[in-house]
């Protein structure tokens, strides 16, 4: 019957002051010599690397300053204007495709009443599962002007053969490669939008396409240009697809062309680390930009402190043109790559599917795989980097997000800056800093996972800390504070309030990470050991060796054992989910 | 709202991340630099050298073994084959005792944790098996390799023998061609004829090939090519051909039909490949290789700073004994093959001039612009 | 169970046998709904009917009817989850219903059996949402002008008159000062004012309002609630208004209808719905009351005595007493007793009925009156009076109700479910 009114006004703690002071302040240190931890771990991983970058770039072989580096690498010879063409190009186009797709489905997925959800999400996440250097080939094999399966079977007839080598390949496939990222960018930026707000909207006369256009997407503009930059500055520091699909037609992009410096001998680190800094600055600049169109982000936020459940938008007859879209890019994004990879590892040697294709095939490459121990052994390896650097990276993000979205102190911003940093460090340039750095350091972590593991945390730090601080964000200052009156220490505040709520976010930005860890190659390539490989780095080994058939039967394995990993985190995921609904 | 954030905890703040700017800038001008001096391990490596080294030669092997023994255990890097140097590890394994790890890589990857490695004093390897132009890289740097002088090469030949390392296997540059789009009669039967029309929109030549673009224009030098024709001949081969990358995919794109033939490849892939049924060729109908085809040496050399030198010693001399079959099996050319003291049937062959690896760079860089002015083939 | 009849088509808004399920529509039913929780109604299974038929799917609204005549101030008012904000949502077109129909004026909107839904965007209907739903990207004049800018193009007014409509519904909520502002820069009550400006600014035939104060402190509540009567009368607009806060339904309201798990309890003035509760649960829900619960002692015409164990005799009169009761000797039956009609005296006087001697055992200063709790043999009743009178506790009192101030009420409210 009554209804609610506001908090009363704190009255102070009854008691000698004297005491609460002296407890306070003893929290007071507790917290902030983990946050200042915290704070040393995030910037030795970003800083030490991006210290290393420059230094390396404007030092000749001598130790002395010297501007040589990017004089070569800008020389007239060195065609660095197209290549710098093509890398953009490359990371527009993609993230276009990326986001467009990524945002459709997160609509569908969030808003409205398509059945078949869960397997939506599942649907969108796979190809992420799928290493870059699989899907490449994978996608090689379906749309190789010749000899693709695709061309076989439908193109050639039809007398529109596709190609997948050179730039409109690679921006295709990394589109679709990249589009879960966008996809789960949107989920969220979708699911922090107030309901009300499209409904309203309904209710003033507006239509579906006209709720769309005039409401929904304005609302989720900060969104769409957040995950836009995060696909550019993706695609741009990557190295997989646009190697494998570009250099076949002799396009560069940033990466192909760094790791083409660092194969010369004597290995060029003024070239590389003169490409390597302008990619930075381009990143960099993307960021800045987007930060300027953002700065109503604030305003746009859109979720009060009341829980509530975003009502479906029901699409009505539209609904089955929807599903069977999805359905086609279903197929499309995963599952012809995924055949085209079962098929491949079927054969010995690749050849367009017929009679005689089909009487060969065998399971030998998977006999051959599966009897030395190094596949188990890369597997193992794989997942203990996964899981280790997937909590220790949400664990810190955790704190630093908590650091930089709830206290006042200045220069959190540093932080936030900092932890953006790696991202636009390419992986590759990563595994050379990194080799650098601990082959000089006395410390037992070059030639042992430790070396690999700090290597993928660096990588994964950005997503945790994104992740995180979304998490936080959602998070209304009223429940910290009422721990805190309530006695809590800050560390247990932390534990037993802001973490259980913020796990949401975290557990998502957990699953994330171990699945991009599990499948992350370049900056793994340079840093391990004979005994430390992880499978990612085994299945670059049959690239390199030309082992197509034995590559995509260890592809096949990977895919398999992250869909399940995928699921099994999922089914947790989900049940923290619900636990937070019920409140 | 927020915590209150009395000015002690700022000032405490600010501390720490003083301090912690401070460790992290310390750490990476530490990292920066200059290069250790040489470790302490080589100094252990040289001694075990030096004590078998110093036995007559029919006493060398015992000894290594014993000491070899006694380290138990071995790294190899190499770029051969996952399953060849998988398998060579494992036999020497059962032989001897000896653990081996393997560190397989791409050449250029192997050659570039080598100098990493040993310019930071940190080397990992033991053994390094190696093809030439890496190889000699390696062994360029003052105090990274020495050669095996063991039994297994006394009776090798001179072309084997090289500066810091021996040959241990090889293979032949060679042109491959797919049986499905280049019929029989139809296959190249110089060099030169890969200039003909009949090969345009149909040859893929691989783009770090630099190696064979050196050699051969050595090659048609020698044979009084002027120049000017040498570069006409080469703009020809180039025109009406796509640019391809890796061997063995080139090798699978041949085999799957997508290409027509390869300008040059590695003999033992394409052996490999017809092994499993795949329609490519390399030789005419006889059995017999058209071309003056090039051998590429594979070299086996011992790191100065190796942990296990006395083991490195022996998987080398094994490699020259019981080692060479795997490599024969897998196609490759035997020790003496490239040496010259056994003949290689069906071909005329030299080994790749010293002097082409040598200026490798300079080579690199002419074919690089060669292949870039080169129009594309257009796409089918 | 109160409902009422559909009245002749004068009714501005005529809602009849309006149901709606939880969960997923069943196929061959109206338009696709898919799954739908609703919003205030929590997600507990009630439990089957208790009169022995078998489990139904638990309905979240069921039989809702009502007719509205034009410029009506129709509350529905009832505590959450008893399907209020379902039955508005239906109205306005944003939920599907499972059974029955909505006509508005002489469009019907929708009709289960005839398969009609019009989608909510062409209902033409005014809404104010609980949240105000004010799009944060758009300045207040956007906000307010964009019903008019999404007509479709043949009826869309030129843009100064559009212009001119949108400042005069901002005029009417005291907004002109803030027409540029943009949305975000405006408090709640301000945002709450824009909402109303907007439902208006086509002048609709039905503003529907979804608890639209409750987000408000009690104080500009308390303006608002004046505004809205204010704005209702100005422009003689039929509202549909959702609250759980009797006070609001009580003020404003030309009639209200209270709901409990998804029905319809009874429909009447505010007046009536006070005074002449028709059920346990009304009479609860609405005001504050103490129940006496007895048996029947004797009936007379006008007059009914209640045997009350614990307490005493209590005498109902006059129109206190609803026919549809079952009325028989020893019947079980509650009076519903409201403070404000309990009267105290320290002296002892032995005219009249309804006379109980007690004690005071609590006492409390509200500020424009005091309250007591007053004992009489195993029963508490509550009491407010005039400040004058503040008895301390410890005070043996004279307790009297006037027989005509008392409603009667079934003891137990015979839906299937225990409150």
């Amino acid at each position: 019957m009554s209804t609610a009114t506001r908090l009363a006004p704190r009255t102070p703690m009854t008691g000698s002051t004297g005491s609460r002071w002296k407890r306070s302040a003893h929290h007071g240190a507790g917290r902030y010599l983990i946050v200042g931890v915290v704070i040393i771990i995030v910037a030795y991983l970003a800083a030490v690397p991006v210290l290393y970058l420059i230094g390396g770039t404007f030092t000749d072989d001598a130790g002395a300053f010297s501007l040589g580096g990017f004089a070569r690498a800008f020389s007239p010879e060195a065609g660095a204007g197209a290549m710098m063409l093509n890398s953009l190009t490359f990371a527009v186009g993609s993230a276009a495709i990326a986001l467009v797709i990524g945002t459709a489905l997160a609509y569908v997925q969030v808003r409205t009443d398509t059945p078949g959800k869960p397997l939506l999400f599942a649907a969108s996440m796979v190809p992420l599962i799928i290493p870059g250097v699989l899907y490449a080939i994978a996608w090689i094999f379906l749309a190789d002007a010749k000899v693709g399966l695709l061309n076989t079977f439908l193109f050639h007839p039809l007398g529109t053969p596709t190609h997948v080598y050179g730039l409109g390949g690679m921006i295709v496939i990394e589109g679709l490669h990249n589009a879960p990222l966008g996809f789960l960018f949107m989920v969220g930026a979708f699911q922090g939008m107030d309901p009300s707000l499209e409904e309203s909207a309904s209710m003033s006369g507006a239509r579906g396409p006209a709720v769309l256009r005039r409401i929904t997407l304005p609302l989720v503009r900060p969104g769409l240009v957040a995950a836009g930059l995060l696909l550019f500055v993706r695609a741009l520091s990557d190295f997989e697809i646009p190697s494998i699909l570009g250099l076949h037609d002799g396009v560069y992009v940033f990466t192909s062309r760094i790791y083409f410096e660092l194969r010369q001998y004597p290995i060029d680190y003024g070239s590389a680390g003169a490409y390597s800094l302008c990619l930075l600055l381009i990143a960099g600049a993307g960021v800045g930009i987007s930060t300027l169109l953002n700065r109503n982000a604030r305003a746009y936020q859109t979720i009060s402190g009341k829980a509530f459940r975003p009502r479906p938008v029901s699409l009505g007859k539209a609904r089955y043109w929807v599903s069977a879209g999805i359905v086609l890019y279903f197929i499309v994004a995963v599952v012809l790559p995924l055949l085209a990879l079962v098929y491949a590892s079927l054969l010995n040697y690749f050849q367009p599917f017929s009679a005689g294709a089909l009487s060969q095939m065998s399971l030998d490459n998977y006999a051959k795989i599966f009897s030395t121990s190094a596949m188990g052994n890369a597997f193992k390896n794989s997942f203990i980097t996964a899981i280790v650097t997937a909590t220790a990276i949400i664990l810190l993000s955790a704190v630093a997000a908590w650091f930089t979205v709830r206290t006042k102190v200045r220069g959190r911003r540093i932080i936030d800056v900092l932890t953006f940093l790696p991202l636009v460090i390419p992986g590759l340039v990563l595994g050379v800093a990194l080799l650098f750095l601990y082959l000089r350091i006395p410390l037992p972590i070059y030639g042992t996972m430790l070396i690999l593991i700090i290597a993928f945390c660096t990588l994964a730090l950005p997503f945790g800390m994104q992740y995180a601080t979304s998490a936080m964000r959602q998070i209304s200052n009223e429940l910290e504070e009422s721990a805190e009156v309530s006695g809590a220490g800050w560390f247990t505040m932390f534990r037993r309030i802001l973490l259980p709520l913020a796990s949401g976010g975290l557990v998502a930005g957990w699953i994330y990470i171990a699945i991009v860890t599990f499948r992350e190659l370049s900056a793994a390539i340079l840093v391990y050991s004979p005994g430390n490989e992880v499978a990612s780095v085994l299945i670059w080994e049959q690239y390199e060796n030309g082992s197509f058939m034995a590559l995509a039967a260890i592809g096949v394995v990977m895919v398999f054992v992250l869909a399940i990993l995928v699921i099994v985190t999922q089914r947790i995921s989900s049940r923290f989910g619900l636990q937070r609904e019920i409140s | 709202m927020v915590p209150e954030t009395t000015n002690r905890n700022r000032r405490r703040i600010s501390r720490l991340a003083a301090g912690g700017a401070g460790v992290v800038l310390s750490v990476a001008l530490a990292g920066c630099g200059a290069p250790n001096a040489a470790p302490a391990g080589s100094a252990d490596a040289n001694s075990a050298l030096k004590q078998i080294n110093a036995l007559p030669a029919d006493q060398q092997r015992d000894k290594a073994i014993e000491l070899a023994k006694s380290e138990g255990s071995l790294t190899l890097y190499t770029e051969v084959a996952d399953d060849v140097s998988h398998a060579m590890a494992q036999a020497f394994q059962d032989k001897y005792g000896i653990t081996v790890n393997v560190y397989r890589a791409s050449a250029e990857t192997v050659e570039q944790r080598v100098q990493q490695e040993s310019s930071a004093g940190r080397l990992g390897g033991d053994v390094l098996v190696l093809g030439d132009g890496e190889i000699t890289d390696v062994a360029n740097e003052p105090g990274v390799l020495q050669n095996y002088t063991g039994p297994g090469v006394e009776d090798l030949g001179d072309a084997a023998v090289f500066d810091g390392w021996s040959a241990v296997s090889g293979y032949l540059y060679v042109p491959v061609w797919s049986t499905d789009r280049i019929s029989s009669g139809q296959e190249p039967t110089s060099w030169e004829d890969l200039a003909d029309p009949r090969f345009d929109g149909k040859m893929v030549i691989e783009e770090s090939d630099s190696n064979w673009y050196g050699a051969l224009t050595e090659y048609w030098l020698e044979q009084g090519k002027s120049q000017s024709d040498i570069d006409a001949l080469w703009q020809k081969i180039v025109d009406g051909s796509v640019v391809g990358s890796g061997h063995s995919a080139i090798m699978q794109l041949l085999a799957a039909g997508s290409e027509g033939i390869a300008a040059m490849n590695y003999d033992y892939i394409a052996a490999g490949q017809i092994d499993k049924g795949a329609p490519l060729s390399f030789t005419s109908e006889d059995g017999s290789i058209g071309v003056h085809a090039f051998i590429y040496p594979v070299g086996v050399g011992l790191f100065s700073q190796a942990k296990n030198p006395a083991a490195a010693w022996l998987f080398a001399d094994w490699l020259m004994g019981d080692g060479q079959k795997f490599l024969t099996d897998a196609h490759l050319l035997s020790a003496h093959q490239v040496g010259g003291d056994e003949p290689i049937e069906g071909v005329e062959t030299s080994i790749i001039p010293k002097d082409v690896i040598a200026d490798g760079t300079k080579w690199a860089d002419a074919f690089d612009s060669l292949l870039r002015k080169a129009p594309k083939a257009p796409e089918k | 169970m109160a409902t009422e009849t559909a009245k002749p088509t004068s009714s501005i808004l005529e809602v009849s046998g309006l149901g709606k399920a939880y969960g997923r529509v069943p196929r061959g039913r109206s338009a696709s709904a898919g799954a739908d929780p609703t919003a205030t109604a929590s997600i507990a299974v009630a439990s089957a009917r208790r009169n022995g038929r078998s489990a139904e799917t638990p309905l979240a609204v069921q039989d809702v009817s009502f007719a509205l005549e034009p410029g009506e101030f129709f509350t529905l008012l009832g505590p959450s989850g008893c399907g209020k904000t379902t039955t508005l949502r239906c109205i306005a077109g944003l939920e599907t219903p499972t059974t029955g129909r909505v006509a508005v004026g002489d469009r019907t909107l929708y009709d289960a059996d005839q398969r009609i839904n019009v989608p909510a965007s062409d209902r033409r209907l005014g809404m104010v949402f609980q949240s105000y739903a004010i799009w944060p990207h758009m300045s207040v004049f956007k906000n307010a002008s964009f019903p008019l800018e999404v007509m479709p193009r043949r009826e869309r007014p030129a843009k100064a008159e559009i212009a001119r409509r949108v400042r005069e519904a901002l005029r009417a909520t005291e907004l002109t000062a803030f027409e540029k502002r943009s949305a975000t820069a405006m408090s709640g009550g301000q945002q709450q004012r824009l909402a109303l400006a907007r439902g208006l600014v086509i002048n609709p035939q039905l503003l529907l309002l979804d608890e639209p104060l409750s987000n408000l402190d009690a104080k500009l509540r308390d303006t608002m609630r004046f505004e809205l009567k204010r704005l209702q009368h100005e422009y003689g607009i039929t509202m549909v208004y959702v609250t759980h806060d009797q006070t609001e339904a009580l003020t404003l309201s030309s009639r209200i209808a209270v709901m409990n798990k998804g029905r319809i309890v009874q429909i009447g003035g505010p007046r009536e719905i006070y005074e002449s509760p028709r059920s346990r649960f009304v009479a609860d829900f609405v005001g504050v009351t103490t129940f006496l619960d007895g048996t029947i002692g004797s009936m007379t015409g006008q007059e009914l005595l209640l045997t009350v164990p614990g307490f005493g005799p209590v005498v109902v009169r006059g129109n206190g007493i609803p026919s549809s009761l079952p009325l028989t000797q020893d019947a079980p039956l509650s009076a519903s007793v409201r403070p404000e009609w309990v009267t105290l005296s320290e002296g002892h006087s032995d005219s009249g009925p309804n006379r109980w001697d007690g004690m005071v055992v609590a006492r409390a200063f509200v500020g424009e009156s005091v309250e007591h709790v007053v004992r009489v043999g195993d029963v508490e009743l509550r009491n407010r009076s005039n400040p004058a009178q503040s008895i301390p506790e410890g005070t043996p009192v004279q307790v009297t109700v006037d027989p005509a101030r008392i409603a009667v009420v079934p003891t137990a409210d015979d839906d299937t479910r225990e409150n």
